[in-house]
């Protein structure tokens, strides 16, 4: 393969049939890091050549989500109190009123369409990285509605901040504080706890994210914390985040905005000592607490070590060099954690070791890629994710995630997202979803180009062009798409 | 109940009994044992209560700590235990000697993480990310016979052995069809990793088990159902996720109780698939560490230690909870807040391969495990 394709399809998502191709890697790739978002996407599949804009009214604010949540919270309320419906019933008109009004399934589809269709390739890969390094598993659920916010807001916006700034956004986000419990969590000596005491309720300390904090986010055990320290951590993170799926009357308990809310009642008071920081206040809350130990925490030499490995592990190879994981600590190092550094040094020592290396592309990113170069059309347009007009084949985004068993709306997977090795995923079963895929874009995504042109457009083996041209059609598709040039990039 | 009581109860050994010296030799099994067991492995992911699983009533400490985690429903099985209302087809098999539940017992693995438990109890060693082989793939190895994984990735417990599918059936409408010659065609390109398992899409094409429906329970039968055959694979690993209940844990309902609702049902499905051959067969659940005695904050259970495992299976001792109760007062918890485990989980592993696949203790503890020091307690637990 060519290598400026191999090198989009290593730290991008391919080149469309459309797009030219660029005569210098490094200038691209300058051009990639700063290209401005752009959402485009297709209405429906009935018209999936007409490639637009998507409609601003799906684009919603945290503070829309927070009133669609609370409507949803509401509405669940009233169905509840119909004695006219039995308990499947009130379940169904909760599905309903979810499928209708919650932003979920579009969310998703929306992150998909950018993925084929917009032009900033390699800006989605770095948001997919930094998904996944903060993954949030909390699907379709009401609280489903915060992992745009969560990707978009917390991570994307923050691309070209620090780690520092996307480590603060991502830690208060609506959807982490949630999904690992943060926002029942409530300090030893908070108000809440205190109340509870006298009250004979249980109350307390919840430790999941501060363990996660440290463990998957930031320095890892390799800095020996004790669980002492976890559980001071989980102090200065007590107040933070406010439950998604929660009820209006209880906003007036939170100061700040949706973005970072925080509840005195159970914050922790006093004073907090942790990692040989003293935090918090002697006669308040620990609401200054968290900015410090942040700023700790993301200026770490662990912390670097960490995501300097992760990101040489993701762009460059399953077993990364000493020395490449070292030169992106130092450019971590020098410019205080920069991102927009950060990745421009990773990504070019990707451009720079390409020749000897290779990365077997993830699952998501290879069906993105494989949909993208072709120009096929085989998920669903924004008027359709309710319709029930393609029975005839997976077209929902949702069900393409169940699939491919990674995602960022897909459940089933724990804090530490999916695997950046190809060890833990390479499977029978795995490849059997990417021939099944390839066959389905072959038979039924009207692609836009041929697989003998895409192949040569890419500058495939002879080897391969000589086998393609004796196959029938769908194993054509299925040949490129899965022969190992376009696996492992 | 004290701890005293309950070894008399269960006739069990203490924790750090001394083993004889081991050969560290990483032979053949020995030729008069013929491999005709099978080994069924379930991973609870997340880290199972297994006080919530198994509850210690005999224990007056356990209403102090998490009065409201103890479930009214709970299956009475003698004045010490009982076992969650959800696990009710298990306890028909403890009835009939074919279950016991093992408690107090961990992977000797103190730090807490996720992470790095599911991978020592996979890998079997005690430094985590220390191998990239399995305990289960490293025994198939060695008695060179076949494997198979329930999910979508080989799990790291089976990883060490090339013969192990994965089954794990794609639902993809209108790319259905998979072209034989066309997989042929891509082994030839591919390296032989990639090779290897395009091979097996190939065989599981051919015999007709990407069609099947791939729900825990069914693959659990359709597993236990291949296990059954001469040619069938030896072993299988199914995952149930779900058991990291820190907020909401509930007790007589909600998630802890659901998810061994399913686990109980895959228990039955197995032992379904199985048929004749369930007298061979031994099922083991293992979990990455157990829950916090206390409830915390929000209705749940944090991170701990001891946990309780699960064994079914006709070559299983049945019929009672297999424990050296440590019990649940302050001074006698880990570190103060976890269930203190008494039985090394890696003494249970041995004893499995031993009963399924006649691996004698001495080579699974020195040549599996790396470590000739682990107990061997396979005659309290298998037939």
């Amino acid at each position: 393969m060519k290598k400026i394709d191999r090198f989009a399809r290593r730290v991008g998502l391919s080149f469309r049939p459309d797009e030219t191709r660029p005569t210098d890697a490094f200038d691209w790739l300058e051009d990639q890091l700063v290209e401005p978002r752009l959402d485009l996407g297709i209405a429906s599949l009935e018209s999936h050549h007409e490639i637009l804009k998507w409609p601003e009214h799906y684009n919603l604010s945290i503070t829309e989500r927070y009133e669609l949540s609370f409507r949803y919270d509401e509405e669940k309320r009233r169905n509840e109190k119909n004695k006219s419906l039995n308990s499947s019933q009130i379940k169904a008109q909760n599905r309903r009123w979810a499928r209708e009004n919650l932003p979920n399934w579009r969310d998703e589809t929306r992150f998909y369409h950018r993925a084929v269709y917009s032009p900033d390739q390699v800006r989605q890969r770095l948001v997919h990285f930094w998904a996944n390094h903060f993954f949030v598993s909390i699907g379709f659920s009401g609280e489903g509605m915060m992992v745009a916010d969560h990707i978009e807001r917390a991570i994307e916006s923050n691309l070209d901040n620090t780690f520092e700034t996307m480590l603060w956004n991502v830690t208060t986000s609506p959807a982490m504080t949630n999904y690992l419990d943060n926002h029942v969590s409530a300090g030893e000596r908070s108000d809440h706890v205190r109340w509870a005491k006298k009250k004979g309720k249980q109350a307390g300390l919840n430790d999941n994210l501060a363990r996660e904090l440290l463990e998957l986010h930031t320095v890892t055990p390799e800095m020996k914390y004790t669980e002492a320290d976890i559980h001071n951590v989980a102090k200065v993170l007590s107040g933070w985040g406010m439950d998604i799926t929660g009820r209006r009357k209880n906003l007036k308990d939170y100061t700040g905005a949706f973005e970072h809310s925080h509840n005195k009642k159970r914050a922790e008071r006093g004073k907090i000592k942790v990692f040989g920081l003293t935090l918090g206040s002697q006669f308040g809350t620990n609401e200054k607490a968290l900015p410090d130990l942040i700023n700790y925490l993301a200026k770490h030499p662990l912390t670097a070590r960490h995501l300097s490995e992760k990101l040489c592990t993701h762009f460059i190879s399953d077993v990364p060099s000493e020395s490449d994981i070292a030169l992106v600590q130092n450019a971590w190092n020098q410019s205080g954690g920069s991102l927009p550094e950060v990745h421009r040094t990773v990504t070019r020592l990707a451009w720079d070791r390409l020749d000897h290396t290779t990365k077997f592309t993830w699952p998501m990113t290879w069906l993105m890629q494989a949909i993208r170069s072709s120009g096929a059309s085989i998920l669903d347009g924004w008027d359709d994710v309710h319709k029930k007009i393609n029975e005839r084949h997976v077209s929902q985004v949702w069900k393409i995630s169940r699939e491919l068993g990674q995602g960022f709306w897909f459940g089933d997977l724990q804090p530490n997202g999916f695997s950046l090795s190809k060890e833990d995923w390479v499977s029978a079963a795995h490849l059997e979803r990417r021939l099944k895929f390839a066959r389905l874009i072959g038979e039924r995504g009207n692609p836009l180009i041929g697989p003998e042109k895409l192949a040569k457009e890419n500058g495939v083996s002879r080897e391969v062009l000589q086998n393609l041209s004796a196959l029938d059609n769908p194993n054509r598709w299925v040949f490129l798409l899965c022969c190992s040039e376009f696996l492992e990039v | 109940m004290d701890r005293r009581t309950l070894i008399k109860l269960f006739g069990l050994p203490a924790y750090a009994s001394a083993f004889g010296v081991f050969n560290t030799a990483f032979s053949q099994p020995q030729e008069s044992s013929p491999v005709n067991g099978r080994l069924a492995v379930i991973i609870l992911e997340g880290g199972l209560d297994g006080l919530a699983a198994v509850p210690p009533i005999g224990d007056s400490k356990l209403f102090d700590h998490r009065s409201d985690l103890i479930a009214e429903n709970a299956i009475k099985l003698n004045s010490d235990f009982s076992l969650s209302a959800g696990l009710s087809f298990f306890h028909g098999l403890m009835k009939k000697n074919q279950a016991s539940a093992i408690h107090a017992c961990a992977f000797p693995y103190i730090k807490r993480s996720h992470f790095e438990g599911q991978n020592v109890i996979q890998t079997g060693y005690l430094a985590p990310f220390s191998s990239k082989t399995g305990w289960i793939g490293r025994a198939l190895e060695l008695i060179e016979m076949p494997g198979r994984a329930l999910s979508l990735n080989q799990p790291l417990i089976l990883r060490g052995h090339e013969d192990v599918d994965t089954i794990y059936p794609a639902k993809i409408h209108g790319g259905k069809r998979i072209d034989t010659s066309v997989l042929n065609l891509l082994a030839e390109f591919s390296d032989d990793t990639v090779s290897a398992e395009l091979k097996k899409v190939g065989t599981s094409v051919d015999e007709g088990l990407l069609e099947l429906p791939r729900d825990p329970v069914s693959l659990a039968y359709q597993a236990g159902q291949a296990m059954a055959q001469p040619n069938g694979p030896v072993s299988s690993v199914i995952n149930v996720s779900g058991f990291d209940t820190h907020a909401q844990q509930g007790a007589d309902r909600g998630d802890q109780h659901m998810r061994l609702e399913e686990l109980d049902s895959i228990f039955v499905a197995f032992k379904k698939g199985l048929g004749d051959k369930w007298g061979d067969s031994v099922i083991l659940t293992i979990t990455e560490f157990g829950r916090t005695v206390r409830m915390n904050g929000s209705w749940g259970t944090d991170h701990g230690y001891g946990s309780c495992a699960f064994l079914a299976g006709g070559r299983v001792k049945g019929g009672s909870v297999m424990t050296d109760w440590p019990g649940l007062a302050k001074a006698r918890l880990f570190e103060n807040r976890d269930l203190q485990p008494t039985i090394d989980l890696r003494s249970v592993f041995c004893g499995a391969l031993k009963a399924a696949f006649a691996i004698p203790h001495e080579q699974a503890a020195a040549g599996i495990f790396g470590d000739r020091k682990i107990p061997d307690l396979a005659k309290y637990l298998f037939s």
